[in-house]
């Protein structure tokens, strides 16, 4: 097992490079423009030197070197100096990944944005979970039954209605007409008190809400599938002649078996945690993770639109090796060498 | 993750299952959440701000969020007129302000302006902010309208003097509008040219004379600003609020319903969205939507030149009324078409001007086209020098003249000479007027309506709003308070 992960891990050296390379060149070749949002009246001569300072016009070689210097060896060491409070030699010359929209490091405002993102969408993702387990298996127990059918109906809403749908009827719900919960959410707000704590409580439920409904109807669509196929499995047979109550039968025997997709596939799904929901972030004002890459694209900000690219990529790669580790520890039957 | 830690004591605390915290919460005090702060303004732009350095900055809300900070010497009123700032007054021929030969003006700073910090405001931090802008590693976004400046100079006696190349009939651009603000030398020395950038610090949170300072800025998202102790008018009220918060981010659609229907927030700015939805909003009765106008005109432009497209010289100006339009050339026709139009229309088309396509607005392969435009700029040479003689657009120049109505009048030319070496204010204006009155009695262009250029939606609780078309919407938050609802 150890020797596979490392062989997995030193693979993944090489393929992250290239997505590096591939999200580099697409980037390249797109039209957008750093000075695209400026007003029309900036001229062009203007424009051209505003593209110069930012090194805009540089080769995309040169462009493409510049990052992996920045990503790969000054951010770690900056990282370094700041965790163990030390400077290295060489720190002055050093440059960070800059952002050209901020003119700012974009990892410090990605740190600065996490908590929000995972405050939100995290949690939405451990609420969908926690929810689908459940109502999926009961669904698959008592198929076909009222439970089940309504389930089944309401999960294909939810995967079939888009957040972008779901989040603006919410806020001509509960924000215009009831006036529940704020449909914009202070990312300002330092939960010091009771009355603050409820403040984050209330402008929380909307956005959580959204995203875990479309959590649960995915994960609870997929464990529903799995629950069916394994209690028409033998082993269910045997559990049951030998007298097995119901409830160890489904519990103990099924449920377990059954969750070795489901495992992998939250596993598969926790690099979108820290993408944010780009859709959802933007209605609410979330302001987190998604906001930030869309921002970026809109203002053609290529060292940000890069660089939390790529992270998500990296993540994807890693958890991808987490699932596949994590199926051969749950599956005896599947045996790495 | 503070915020994860402190929620989940509070909840094991209470024992209570979560859900249920929520409902009743929600039940509870659903309402408290939107009620309108005494102390606080709360602005939504949908383009989030990056940056508060607008001499960096990538678009109108950065601009607009360093107005709140930092102040130029002087600021472009609704009405199109020059308003003191930082200046004592507007300088000009007439108070010897502007020099007789019009290379040089010359400003004089109020006395006792300080910095939010307490330092004095001198002509050392306004040279500064020449020099940083100017600086040739720099891509100052507005660089251009620091065009022809020599040099700026520390005059003496708090006065600066700015001197141009060439005599400069409109001498304002430099230091005027929120687009040129003076920064505080003593914080950005270090900053200059390649190191702009390294300066996150001061970008984030310039200290300036306004009447807000920054308190914590998020790059993309939020911007809260506290009231500035050393605000010059402090001892007159101002500003009435203690707080801004300034946050970006969502859409246009629903920063409007944030102001027009839920009542989270006081001014949602640059509402592109369709009349019908605003109209609707609107209705709820909780705030309203206001307009700025500025140059934006829209109007048929005429094409003097044939544009049949069997015509190998289609739209292309030939001497001695060679290759002139059949019938559009005709004074009589243009007119009878200007007065048979409904000036009661709304419609808008919007041109290209990539030259490698068939048609764009320069090449104007057709009769007429509609068109609106306008400059930033409240002086009118930009506009007025388009449709001389001479600059018409061809396929010797790429199509890149600017006289897009391939139209010719000497008048127009000769007064437009005139026009160009006068100095002043007023005297400029009339000359504008007699330009326009002789291309618009010519049927030159046919005037449709005066576009707003700018929606935003401001709550009825908020007052002393004015919305400007020529300058940052935030250029008078000193005199914004809270009204009764």
């Amino acid at each position: 097992m150890g020797k596979y992960i490392v062989r997995r891990l030193l693979t993944a050296i090489p393929t992250i490079l290239v997505i590096s390379f591939i999200i580099f060149a697409i980037l390249e070749l797109s039209p957008s423009d750093p000075t695209g949002n400026l007003p029309l009246t900036i001229p062009p001569e203007v424009r051209a030197k505003i593209r110069e300072a930012l090194g805009a016009d540089d080769p995309f070689v040169v462009k493409y070197v510049k990052w992996l210097n920045q990503f790969f060896i000054a951010e770690p060491l900056n990282f370094a100096e700041t965790v163990f409070g030390i400077t290295l030699p060489g720190s002055e010359e050093r440059t960070r990944v800059i952002s050209w929209a901020t003119r700012g490091p974009v990892i410090d405002i990605i740190a600065e944005r996490l908590p929000q993102t995972l405050w939100v969408v995290g949690s939405s993702y451990i609420l969908g979970v926690m929810i689908a387990v459940p109502v999926g298996v009961f669904s698959a127990y008592r198929q076909y039954s009222i439970f089940d059918q309504v389930g089944t109906f309401l999960m294909m809403v939810g995967f079939s209605v888009p957040t972008f749908f779901t989040g603006l009827m919410f806020i001509i719900i509960f924000s215009v007409n009831l006036k529940w919960f704020p449909s914009v959410y202070d990312t300002t707000l330092v939960v010091t008190d009771i009355e603050t704590l409820k403040r984050q409580l209330l402008q929380m439920i909307m956005p959580v809400t959204v995203l875990t409904l479309y959590t649960t109807a995915q994960m609870s669509r997929y464990t529903r599938a799995s629950t069916l196929e394994n209690l028409q499995q033998d082993y269910i047979r045997t559990a049951r002649s030998k007298g097995l109550t119901e409830r160890t039968v489904v519990t103990r025997h099924a449920v377990r078996n059954s969750l070795i997709p489901v495992v992998t596939l939250i596993a598969l799904g926790i690099p979108g945690i820290f993408a944010g929901a780009l859709i959802t972030e933007q209605i609410f004002r979330v302001n987190g993770i998604g906001q930030y890459l869309i921002i970026a694209i809109q203002g053609g900000d290529l060292p940000t639109v890069q660089t939390v690219t790529f992270i998500f990529a990296v993540l994807v790669v890693l958890f991808n090796i987490v699932a596949d580790v994590l199926y051969g520890i749950l599956d005896p039957r599947v045996s790495y060498t | 993750m503070w915020q994860f830690t402190t929620l989940e004591r509070k909840r094991h605390e209470s024992q209570t299952h979560p859900l249920a915290v929520l409902f009743i919460l929600s039940t509870l005090f659903g309402g408290a959440a939107m009620a309108q702060d005494m102390s606080e303004v709360t602005i939504l732009y949908w383009q989030a701000s990056s940056i508060l350095n607008p001499y960096l900055s990538s678009g109108t809300k950065d601009i607009d969020a360093s107005s709140i900070v930092l102040e130029p010497l002087a600021n472009i009123s609704p009405a199109g007129t020059m308003v003191p700032v930082l200046a004592a007054e507007i300088p000009t021929l007439d108070n010897g302000g502007v020099s007789e030969d019009l290379t040089s003006i010359t400003w004089t700073l109020k006395d006792g302006v300080l910095w939010s910090d307490g330092s004095p405001v001198t002509a050392e931090d306004v040279i500064f902010t020449w020099e940083y802008c100017t600086h040739p590693d720099a891509g100052c976004t507005y660089d251009d309208s620091f065009d022809g400046v020599v040099s700026v100079e520390d005059a003496g006696m708090n006065q600066v003097k700015i001197t141009f190349d060439a005599p400069k009939p409109y001498p304002y651009l430099p230091f005027v509008t929120q687009t040129t603000p003076i920064i505080q030398k003593a914080q950005f020395g270090d900053c200059l040219g390649a190191n702009m950038s390294a300066c996150s610090d001061a970008n984030f949170g310039p200290i300036g004379t306004g009447p807000f300072m920054v308190e914590d800025f998020r790059p993309n998202d939020v911007v809260t600003y506290v009231r500035n102790p050393n605000f010059r008018d402090a001892d007159m009220g101002k500003p009435a609020f203690d707080r801004v918060v300034f946050k970006g981010g969502g859409d246009a659609e629903s920063a409007a319903r944030a102001v027009l229907e839920t009542g989270e927030a006081d001014y949602a700015w640059n509402l592109q969205v369709s009349p019908a939805v605003l109209n609707a909003m609107e209705a709820a009765g909780n705030g309203t939507v206001i307009v700025a106008y500025g140059q934006a005109m829209e109007r048929i432009l005429i094409n003097f030149t044939d544009p049949s497209p069997d015509n190998p010289n289609r739209s292309v100006w030939m001497p001695d009324g060679a290759n002139a339009h059949p019938f559009l050339s005709n004074k009589t026709i243009r007119q009878a078409m200007s007065m048979a139009i409904d000036r009661n229309i709304s419609a808008s088309v919007f041109f290209g001007g990539d030259p490698a396509s068939p048609d764009t607005f320069q090449k104007f392969y057709s009769d007429v086209q509609m068109y609106t435009s306008g400059s930033s700029s409240t002086d009118m040479e930009g506009q007025m020098q388009n449709y001389r003689c001479g600059e018409w657009p061809s396929p010797d120049n790429n199509w890149l003249g600017s006289n897009i109505l391939r139209w010719c009048n000497e008048e127009y030319d000769a007064v437009f000479e005139e026009y160009v070496s006068t100095g002043g204010v007023e005297a400029r204006a009339e000359y504008v007027i007699r330009l326009n009155d002789i291309m618009i009695q010519d049927y030159a262009q046919l005037p449709l309506v005066y576009r707003s250029s700018a929606a935003s939606a401001v709550s009825n609780s908020l007052g002393g709003v004015e919305i400007n078309g020529w300058d940052s919407e935030m250029w008078n938050i000193e005199d914004w308070y809270r009204a009764d609802m």
